[in-house]
């Protein structure tokens, strides 16, 4: 049997009988990924709200639909790992602070609150006009949305930006929160000695952020393909130095807390090392930490940096966006599924299978994935969700 | 009609928000169990509900009214600290009032049974008799059809 320099020369498969189950599977990986979009989108978002950055406000509104699409999943893949999905609401009753996750929910939902209540006061506008043309059971509905009240008057209009503004400044702090809670429900599980890091909080938020901004550019650039209008190439420009910026963040975190794990060379380094060099080796050295790292610093490095223009441009982004994306899923399977891969023995490794059609298999990972796009694309149906461009007045593609 | 205040929207939100809040606390209240402890954390009731459960397992002191011949061989044998419903399975059903009501089940037709404890791991004492799923075989060249239990009686398994 293959030997990987363990203490005492003990060998791989050193597993206790009841520790042979990978028992976080690839549901506990998308949940982080997911929760990690909405954070990402909201940074975005209100990189206009907020700081008032001009370029961004054609992506603002955007941003924050998406936020709440992705959010609306977040807890999903949490439900079909536990099973009962019925009783979900039973973490609302008695959580308790000795439960990290028992909190979350509180967390979560406080925060999906928030992004329910800035969307409707920014698109109370729409809202209004939609009651007021509507008829029959749809004016119902908008009335309902818009608590009655339809008419829209420039006082109402300028209180309404200000609460929104409001909304996005407390709402950085708590999408921070939310996202750092995450990393901290994993940081905090110090039997698992891949995890157990104060770092991982930060390292869990920053690459919220990129995978969010990743995700957004790549979702823009579709939208915007599909309509078949043209793209805001200097809001695109700015687009990519931010994301640049924020993954070169990232990885700097992730790399000191390597590098910081490595050099301490702590009772678990033992056990991390071989198990970054062995089952992790593809996902982690040349995945997260090489290829999908060193990629995306290089040609979002290249389209920030050089006078680049236009639609060279766009594929730029779009290739170090696409990288971004998968670094950051294979930074989450490498935490969740990685950290269980070290033997509670700690001399020796358990094995993870991907399953396909089970339930917990990929399938359904995949459609719990995609469940937000579909959200999005309804919500867009109803709502104009890029300025200017109201979905009614929109020419027809026939595809 | 007379133009609702500019503020009115939020008002009527704050007033939505509220209800949403009451009805939380309501629910909340409703759905707490009520013999939650808030001290120790769990519910009261578990305690009660998991005493009522019928028992399953009959225990091997059941077994000996009708089986002592069995009890007699086994209680001199490697396999004597087992319960006899580790393989049999539960039995407490098996007999009611001195009448056998139900049949007891046991798998003899395959080796799932004898590997749940005989199966090789590392961390299992040297001098224990450990077979490997892929090696059985090799242990006097069994073929794929042969049962441990052809050679080996359960209850008194020394070859």
């Amino acid at each position: 049997m293959e030997q990987l320099g363990l203490p005492g020369d003990t060998l791989v498969n050193y597993i206790f009988p009841n520790n042979a189950h990978v028992t976080w599977s690839i549901m506990i990986v998308i949940y982080p990924y997911i929760t990690g979009l909405v954070a990402g989108a909201f940074v975005l978002s209100s990189m206009y709200h907020v700081f008032g950055v001009k370029e961004f406000k054609p992506i603002a509104n955007f941003a924050l639909v998406a936020a709440f699409s992705f959010g609306m999943f977040a807890a999903v893949p949490l439900l079909f790992h536990l099973g009962q999905p019925q009783r979900f609401y039973q973490i609302y009753m008695t959580p308790h602070t000795t439960s990290a996750m028992s909190i979350f929910g509180y967390v979560y939902s406080s925060y999906l609150v928030l992004l329910m209540i800035e969307i409707w006061v920014i698109y109370r506008k729409v809202f209004i006009e939609k009651a007021n043309e509507a008829t029959g059971r749809m004016r119902n509905f908008w009335w309902v949305l818009c608590l009655g009240i339809t008419t829209y008057n420039p006082e109402s209009a300028k209180f309404d930006k200000q609460f929104a503004k409001f909304l996005a400044g407390i709402g950085i702090p708590w999408a921070c929160l939310l996202h750092g809670y995450v990393g901290f429900v994993f940081g905090s599980v110090k039997a698992v000695a891949w995890w157990a890091t104060p770092l991982q909080p930060f390292i869990f938020l920053s690459s919220a952020i990129v995978s969010g901004v990743a995700m957004m550019f790549m979702m823009y650039s579709f939208i915007m393909w599909r309509r078949g209008r043209g793209y805001d190439y200097v809001m695109v420009k700015k687009f990519i130095i931010t994301l640049w910026m924020a993954f070169i963040l990232d990885y700097a975190l992730e790399v000191l807390e390597i590098t910081f794990v490595s050099y301490e060379q702590g009772a678990h380094w033992a056990v991390i090392k071989p198990l970054l060099l062995g089952p992790l080796y593809e996902s982690y050295v040349l995945g997260q930490m090489g290829f999908l790292s060193l990629g995306p610093i290089l040609v979002l490095g290249i389209a920030s940096l050089l006078d680049i223009k236009d639609k060279a441009l766009l594929y730029l982004g779009n290739l170090g966006s696409l990288m971004l994306v998968l670094q950051v899923l294979v930074m989450r399977f490498n935490v969740v599924v990685g950290g269980q891969l070290i033997s509670k023995s700690e001399r020796g490794f358990v094995d993870y299978e991907f399953e396909f059609f089970a339930k917990e298999g990929l399938l359904t990972a995949t459609t719990i994935f995609i469940m937000p796009f579909v959200t999005y694309y309804i919500i867009s149906r109803f709502i104009p969700i890029f300025e200017g461009k109201s979905i009614d007045t929109e020419p027809k593609r026939l595809h | 009609m007379k133009e609702p205040s500019p503020k009115a929207h939020f008002v009527r939100l704050a007033g939505v928000l509220g209800v949403a809040f009451v009805v939380f606390l309501t629910l909340k209240a409703i759905l707490v169990p009520s013999s939650w402890d808030y001290d120790n954390w769990y519910r009261g009731d578990a305690l009660e509900l998991n005493a009522s459960y019928e028992l399953a397992y009959g225990g091997n002191d059941s077994c000996v009214a009708c089986h002592q011949d069995t009890m007699d061989e086994f209680s001199q044998a490697k396999h004597q600290q087992l319960s006899c419903e580790s393989c049999h399975g539960a039995l407490a059903d098996h007999v009611k009032d001195g009448v056998k009501i139900a049949d007891a089940h046991m798998d003899d037709e395959s080796r799932w049974q004898c590997l749940n404890c005989h199966e090789a791991r590392v961390n299992k004492p040297k001098d224990f008799p450990q077979f490997d799923k892929i090696t059985i075989n090799e242990h006097k060249e069994l073929d794929d059809e042969m049962l441990c239990i052809a050679c080996h009686s359960p209850h008194d398994p020394t070859p």
